[in-house]
């Protein structure tokens, strides 16, 4: 099998849909940590465009972008399927995935805004999770059915980040009586054991972010 | 695979909804067509896609499938006895997905960038990022099509549509600025790839004439400058 390298940064949540593909495929790869405020000359070759990770590396040829990443590993390395068979339950898969990406932006703005901008992105939060618990969950374990999979992963920002940002702002948006269906999906989905061995030391993410949001403030 | 009961939501100038028509035409799909009126949405649009409340939809079998690029791979993978939209090779088909999610998401929203931007210099900056997008393209055409005539290869594939959707616009955009924004100097390729584009039978009945999409803009300004009714 060709070499393939993963370039991605500890505290990104892109970074950790790929990791996750590729161990729940039990694909060999290597790690390269990247830092972000020093881009190395191999990252800015690979992902020219964009110049973000994650990027992956198979066989010398550069795949960029988490969602097209997690496609190519499904198509190359088709055990242990991460998408639904049925082209209906694939494209529902697929529009959610996309619906986490495009939205997923709003959770960042909230944490790095003040005064009304904040407000708006709180109250386009609450009716992003209340979509998500009325429409995209009914009543699977996760959100294809009975195996983990690609949607899910899209959605780690709801599953593990919020969680972070929630406690530095002093926020209690993901109410377990208002969305039993989130909260008992994350449940699940924290619990997997490639899930569970494979996210970001809780502590160092809260003093990033911690740190982040308090620069933040000072500048504002 | 049965072909079963083929809808459409859309509305013609949407180079989105365009994406899906092309779609349908390759595979050599029947389906019917059922316009949105501009400025209000049908019952069955909100019953299909209560999410994003928007076109297009494909609605197969009574099952509603929504997101343009969703619905073409979903086209790709159900008529499986017509040509292929996506390419064969995994990497290729990644590639193609890259280019289709940059022009989504960062060269089409730059010609909202340009519509809203205020003054001579702002304008001129965003057609400048447009252009500097389109060069991009011309050398992601170079590589993906390896000499051949589409980004698919010798016929009109994934990233075509993806992009060729958008080439109505794109004229509108040069009538208005009165500039060339594919050009034989920067983008010779695209240039001689756009008209190919054009002339494709799955395509030609479907683009809308500039004429016409000049049209449709001047009509959304106006409404969009009109008070707010009640």
């Amino acid at each position: 099998m060709e070499e393939v390298k993963l370039f991605g940064t500890w505290p990104s949540p892109y970074s950790y849909r790929v990791i996750w593909a590729l161990k729940l495929k039990g694909i060999p790869y290597e790690y390269i940590e990247e830092d972000l405020s020093n881009k190395s000359p191999l990252l800015l070759q690979y992902n020219p465009v964009h110049k973000k990770i994650p990027v992956l590396v198979h066989g010398g040829k550069p795949i960029c972008e988490s969602l097209v990443i997690l496609e190519y590993i499904e198509e190359t390395w088709p055990e242990n399927p991460l998408l639904p068979t049925d082209p209906y339950d694939k494209a529902i898969a697929r529009f959610w995935a996309k619906f986490a990406d495009d939205k997923g932006s709003i959770m960042w703005t909230m944490f790095r805004t003040t005064g009304e901008e904040h407000e708006k992105a709180i109250k386009d939060i609450l009716e992003i999770l209340r979509t998500i618990e009325e429409h995209a969950l009914a009543e699977k374990k996760f959100f294809c059915g009975e195996k983990i999979g690609i949607t899910d992963f899209a959605f780690v920002g709801i599953a593990y980040w919020l969680e972070v940002v929630e406690e530095i702002l002093g926020l209690k948006l993901l109410e377990a009586e208002s969305f039993p269906r989130l909260h008992a999906w994350i449940k699940t989905f924290k619990e997997e054991p490639i899930i569970r061995e494979n996210l970001p030391d809780q502590e160092k993410m809260f003093a990033r972010l911690k740190r982040r949001r308090e620069m933040l403030l000072a500048s504002s | 695979m049965a072909t079963g009961d083929v809808k459409l939501l859309g509305a013609g100038a949407s180079p989105y909804v365009n994406r899906v028509q092309i779609a349908l035409n390759i595979k050599s799909e029947n389906y019917e067509f059922l316009e949105e009126k501009l400025g209000s949405k049908s019952e069955l649009l909100l019953k299909s896609n209560p999410i994003r409340k928007k076109i297009p939809v494909l609605i197969h079998d009574d099952k509603p499938i929504c997101e343009s690029l969703v619905i073409v791979q979903y086209i790709d993978d159900v008529w499986t006895s017509g040509p292929s939209i996506l390419p064969s090779d995994p990497y290729d088909r990644a590639i193609a997905r890259f280019w289709a999610a940059y022009l989504d998401d960062k060269w089409f929203p730059l010609m909202k960038e340009h519509r809203m931007a205020e003054g001579e210099e702002a304008k001129a900056a965003a057609i400048e990022k447009l252009v500097e997008g389109l060069v991009v393209l011309e050398e992601a055409f170079v590589k993906c099509s390896k000499g051949k005539a589409f980004f698919g290869g010798d016929s009109i594939g994934f990233l075509d549509i993806a992009f060729g959707s958008f080439l109505g616009w794109l004229r509108v955009a040069e009538k208005l600025v009165e500039m060339q924004l594919l050009s034989e100097a920067k983008t010779p390729n695209l240039v001689e790839w756009a008209e190919r584009f054009g002339c494709d039978d799955a395509v030609k009945d479907v683009l809308p004439k500039t004429e016409k999409l000049i049209e449709k803009f001047k009509i959304r300004q106006a409404m969009a400058k009109a008070p707010p009714s009640n």
